[in-house]
């Protein structure tokens, strides 16, 4: 399996860590997943990584922005009203805890992968 | 004892507990700079989420989401998908900027535009817009005490008095404790906070209406419109709610004490686990949002939407609730403050005063002028609230303009390694002057856009582009 992120090994290895990146540019803020490292981790050979996020953690990060801001005008609506409470402030309610949900799930990944890249014994 | 006296007494019962838990927490522990501004880097979870929960919750939920929801409507609802997205956001960034700040002794953003940039003027120019963000941002705190205490006083105590007190007990509990005082006094913010908003917004529908599902189908009857987008405005529909929500959610942990307040952390791993569990604190806002659209029937047509929360709450309870609720709402605008005041003086002095103005002063005399600082930023930030007259999300939405143009530098700097110093210099520059611009010629929004969105997206586009133009990094600096 080809280690991705800044590990010991990596940093210690001659060559660009950062060859697959070339050309590619980031097209949104929080996707810009071109690049796998912060630089002077590199650098310094540090044993401190500074790894970028995993691809499926940033999936799991985009449903909440999905459902919460770019979809609003298929909820901003009065009607079906839910216990009670305007359907588009109940869309929103609803999805505090499913972001929570979803962020639970990235942090699943994010140790599984942290846990794979340390090497288990 | 008269009502004013009863909810005056239990405003400031509620405000001495709270400064005296931070007191106590500041006292008998050595303070250098480091363990001043970052509280030694030990914090847990738990103080963790208490600290970031106290920045967070301040007097713009208690008083500003609940007085757009009874002057703006639907429009207000941006506010829950923000400050829910900010922690989506902070997962892919925060831990990465910690393990940068522990490998570098980072205290502040400041010190991550230096060290990632290693431009002073790039670095100065971060503090200057830092420093001017927080501005609106503590106007918009010491305006919520002064609301809260003179309606607490029934129009017995002006506001100036008002906020004059509260900047002292501010200044005296930040120059006691540092940051370990203020997440003490989350502590007991917090708790009271989440106490009242839940008996507010469950028990004003209730007196008045007979329950949240009858509250809501009384506006829905009188008042359709204000429950969607653009609800009491003409301005403010779909486009708008996007950018605001993107701008204020990009920009959320770009507050140069949010920022620096994921330095406190005891590791990377606390800070992803913030992010999961926070999300969940922001369910309290539901219940103050119930109480701002109840008290569009129930005491209509105040001058001032930020005086609803309130006037409804003086209008259907007993003083000494009023009082209570006027306390955890006192808390809740002091504590950021404390923190805000806080960030700024170590700007001042570690980024600003000491690279430009003194190079050879030691850390020990940086402490000593941070702390100096906060004594006269409380001065000058209650100058600054006593003339003020905007509403409290508008203050708010001022300073996210300002701070949210540091998002390309951050997240280029963590992620893409052909970003350049002066790309993302000139990037900063065009996204503050287009923000500044649009916003004093009373041009926000703009085609349906938030200001701010569109000088954000300036920026990043520059930052980019400018970076592929100018020559790559050198690698071996």
């Amino acid at each position: 399996m080809v280690r991705r992120g800044c590990n010991n090994l990596e940093c210690t290895t001659p060559g660009d860590p950062y060859e697959h990146t070339k050309g590619r540019l980031p097209l949104f803020a929080i996707a810009s997943v071109s690049v796998n490292t912060f630089r002077l981790c590199a650098l310094h050979h540090s044993p401190v990584s500074v790894k970028k996020p995993s691809a499926g953690a940033l999936l799991l990060g985009l449903i909440p922005f999905a459902a919460m801001c770019f979809s609003v005008s298929f909820w901003d609506r009065i009607e079906p009203m839910l216990f009670g409470i305007p359907f588009n402030l109940f869309w929103l309610l609803s999805w505090i805890v499913l972001t929570t949900v979803c962020m639970w799930a990235a942090y699943r990944v994010e140790t599984a992968r942290k846990k794979q890249d340390s090497g288990a014994p | 004892m008269s009502a004013a006296a009863i909810s005056l007494a239990a405003i400031f019962t509620i405000v001495t507990i709270g400064a005296a838990v931070g007191f106590v927490a500041g006292v008998h522990r050595k303070m250098d700079l480091e363990q001043w501004t970052v509280g030694g880097r030990g914090f847990g979870a738990l103080l963790m989420f208490l600290l970031m929960a106290g920045e967070v919750y301040t007097a713009f939920a208690f008083l500003g989401a609940s007085g757009w929801a009874y002057s703006r409507g639907g429009p207000t609802l941006y506010i829950l998908a923000y400050v829910t997205l900010a922690y989506v956001v902070s997962f892919f960034i925060l831990p990465q900027i910690w393990e940068m700040g522990r490998k570098h002794g980072m205290q502040t953003q400041s010190d991550f535009f230096g060290m990632r940039y290693g431009d002073k003027y790039l670095t100065g120019f971060v503090c200057v817009v830092g420093i001017a963000s927080f501005v609106p941002y503590l106007q918009l705190q010491l305006t919520g005490v002064g609301i809260i205490v003179s309606v607490a006083s029934f129009d017995g105590i002006g506001r100036t008095p008002a906020m004059a007190i509260s900047v002292v007990l501010l200044v005296a509990f930040v120059f006691a404790g540092g940051v370990r005082a203020v997440a003490w006094v989350s502590v007991v913010k917090d708790a009271l906070m989440v106490l009242a908003a839940i008996a507010i917004g469950i028990g004003i529908p209730l007196i008045h209406f007979g329950g949240i599902g009858p509250m809501f189908a009384a506006l829905a009857h009188s008042r359709p419109a204000h429950l969607t987008m653009p609800g009491g405005t003409t301005n403010l529909g779909h486009t708008w709610y996007i950018s605001t929500v993107l701008l204020t959610s990009l920009g959320f942990y770009m507050w140069p004490h949010f920022f620096g307040a994921a330095f406190t952390a005891k590791s990377a791993d606390t800070l992803r686990r913030n992010a999961v569990v926070m999300p969940l604190y922001n369910l309290t806002l539901g219940f103050i949002f119930f109480a701002g659209f109840a008290a569009v029937l129930v005491v209509p047509g105040l001058p001032n939407g930020d005086l609803a929360l309130l006037t409804v709450v003086r209008s259907s309870f007993p003083p000494w609730f009023l009082g209570v609720v006027g306390g955890a709402g006192a808390l809740t605008a002091m504590v950021p403050a404390a923190i805000l005041i806080l960030t700024a003086a170590t700007l001042f002095a570690k980024n600003l005063y000491r690279p430009v103005f003194a190079p050879a002063m030691t850390d020990d005399q940086v402490a000593k002028l941070a702390r100096a600082m906060v004594i006269v930023l409380g001065v000058i930030s209650l100058c600054l609230a006593t003339y003020s007259s905007t509403t409290l999300v508008s203050l708010l939405l001022t300073g996210y303009a300002g701070v949210a143009q540091f998002f390309p530098g951050v997240v280029l700097g963590l992620y893409w390694k052909r970003v350049t110093m002066p790309a993302v210099f000139a990037g900063m520059i065009a996204g503050v002057v287009t923000a500044v611009f649009l916003m004093l010629s009373h041009r926000d929004p703009i085609f349906g856009l938030s200001a701010g969105f569109l000088a954000l997206c300036l920026n990043f586009l520059i930052a980019v582009f400018a970076s592929l133009l100018t020559p790559a990094p050198r690698r071996d600096i």
